[in-house]
C-alpha cells in the first residue's frame, strides 16, 4: 500500500471529519493486513490515539473497544472464563503472538475479510457493533450492508450465552480451511460458518431446525444445503462440507 | 516526509519519515540492521522488536504509530541475549543464525509475560518464529534449558 499522507487524529469527531472530507482515505486500526494490499491510498487516518483499547464488562455485556489488540483479547479475563472461552479460543490461532500484538477487532471486523477466525464466532454470539455515525446495528445486518465512511468503536457481546468454536488449520497459525461457531442463548442456537472459503454467513435454517428440533443430522445436512462451499488452493468444497458437518456436531456435543 | 521521535532502546532519534513508512525499514535505515527483514508480511518473526515491552513484527507496524511509545532492539538487551544465545549455540541451533535476534526478542517477551513455561505455552508463544534451517526440537530444548524447566 503506497500511503501519501499519515495522520492520527486525537478524537474522533476529527478522525470522522477528516474521513468525510476525503472519500478515498483509509482508517488505519492494527494496519498489519491492510499494509499488504496493493493500492494507492491518499490519506490513512490512523485511530491509534482514540482511547479505543479496552475490555469492560458491565451487567453481563462485555463491550471491547475497536483497537483492542487480539493477544489481549486472548488474554484477557472475561475472554477466557465466559462463553466457554470462545472469545479466547477464536484468535489463539490467528499468526503468532507478535502479529496478535498489532491486529486489532476492529480492523478484523471491518475487513470483512473470507479467511476470519473471528467472524463466525461474532455473528454467531449476535454480536451489537456501534459505529460513530450509524450508531448501532447487528453484526449480520454489518455484514450484508456497504456501510461506508464511518468509524466502528465498539463489539457489545451479551455474556447471557454460551458459545464454542472450531477451525481447520493445515498448520498451528496457517489461514483456516473452514471455521464454524455455534453459541446457544435463551432463545435456540446460532450457527455461523466462514472461510467455505466465502465470508462468514449465519446459517439461518439450519439454526432453525437445531433451535426448533434438536435434530443434529438433520441440521448438519442442512447446513451444507443452505451455506456455498467452495474449492480453492486451500481445500476442496467435498473436503470443506466434511469437516463443517463434523464441527457441527463436535461442537453441538460441547455446547450441550 | 513527516519528521518524528523515535526512541530506541531509551535514546531519541529525529528523524524524517515517508507517511506510510513500516517501523522495520525505519529501524534499518537508522542503523539498526540487528533487525532483519525477510518475509515482510508479519509470518515469519524474524524482525520481531519490542515496543512498549510488547513482541511485533516490526515489517507489519506502521512507524507513525510509535510516538511517545519506546522499542527495544536485540542491540537494547545485549546481555540477555548473550545469555540465551548461548544456550541456542550449546544445543547448535544457532546455524545460520537469521532468525535468531527475532527469537531472542521473542523469549525476552515470552518470558517477561508468561508465568507457566510448558512446552505447549512456549510453542504457542513462539510459533510465530519460523526458522528454516531446523525442525525446532533443539530450540525448545535450548529454551527449556535457558528456563530452567523441564
Amino acid at each position: 500500500m503506497i500511503i501519501k499522507d499519515y495522520i492520527l487524529p486525537n478524537s474522533l469527531s476529527e478522525a470522522y471529519e477528516l474521513l468525510k472530507n476525503n472519500k478515498k482515505a483509509v482508517i488505519i486500526a492494527g494496519g498489519a493486513y491492510l499494509r499488504l494490499q496493493k493500492r494507492e491510498v491518499p490519506l490513512a487516518i490512523d485511530i491509534e490515539n482514540l482511547g479505543l483499547n479496552y475490555i469492560i464488562e458491565e451487567n453481563k455485556l462485555l463491550k471491547i473497544g475497536a483497537m483492542t489488540k487480539l493477544r489481549e483479547i486472548e488474554t484477557n479475563e472475561y475472554a477466557v472464563n465466559e462463553l466457554n472461552g470462545m472469545l479466547s479460543n477464536m484468535v489463539k490461532q490467528i499468526g503468532g503472538v507478535q502479529l496478535r500484538n498489532i491486529v486489532t477487532i476492529g480492523g478484523s471486523v471491518c475487513g470483512k475479510y473470507n479467511f476470519s477466525d473471528i467472524l463466525p464466532s461474532l455473528i454467531a454470539l449476535n454480536v451489537s457493533l456501534k459505529f460513530y455515525k450509524a450508531g448501532t446495528m447487528n453484526i449480520c445486518e454489518f455484514m450484508e450492508s456497504d456501510l461506508k465512511s464511518d468509524i466502528l468503536m465498539e463489539i457489545i457481546i451479551d455474556l447471557n450465552q454460551n458459545g464454542v468454536v472450531k477451525y481447520f488449520k493445515s498448520t498451528y497459525k496457517e489461514y483456516s480451511l473452514i471455521n464454524l461457531a455455534i453459541a446457544r442463548n435463551k432463545d435456540g442456537f446460532n450457527i455461523a460458518v466462514g472461510a467455505r472459503p466465502g465470508r462468514a454467513k449465519f446459517a439461518k435454517l439450519s439454526s432453525k431446525i437445531l433451535t426448533n428440533e434438536k435434530d443434529i443430522d438433520k441440521a448438519g445436512e442442512m447446513l451444507l444445503d443452505e451455506l456455498s462451499f467452495k474449492t480453492d488452493f486451500r481445500a476442496s468444497d467435498k473436503y470443506r462440507k466434511a469437516l463443517a458437518k463434523t464441527f457441527l456436531l463436535e461442537a453441538y456435543k460441547e455446547l450441550v | 516526509m513527516i519528521p518524528i521521535i523515535l526512541n530506541v532502546n531509551n535514546v531519541n532519534y529525529e528523524i524524517m519519515v515517508k507517511p506510510g513508512e513500516m517501523l522495520l525499514d525505519t529501524l534499518r535505515k537508522i542503523g539498526f540492521t540487528s533487525v532483519k527483514k525477510s518475509c515482510d508480511t508479519g509470518s515469519c518473526g524474524i524482525c520481531s522488536v519490542l515496543v512498549d515491552g510488547k513482541v511485533i513484527p516490526s515489517c507489519s507496524y506502521f512507524t507513525m504509530k510509535i510516538q511517545n511509545k519506546k522499542v527495544i532492539t536485540i542491540d537494547g538487551v545485549e546481555e540477555k541475549a548473550r545469555e540465551i544465545g548461548q544456550f541456542l549455540l550449546d544445543e547448535g541451533v544457532d546455524q545460520c543464525g537469521f532468525c535468531t535476534p527475532g527469537l531472542i526478542m521473542s523469549i525476552i517477551a515470552m518470558e517477561n509475560e508468561l508465568t507457566e513455561f510448558t512446552e505447549e505455552n512456549i510453542k504457542h508463544y513462539l510459533v510465530g518464529n519460523i526458522c528454516r534451517c531446523s525442525g525446532y526440537e533443539g530450540q525448545i530444548r535450548a529454551i527449556k534449558n535457558y528456563l530452567e524447566v523441564s
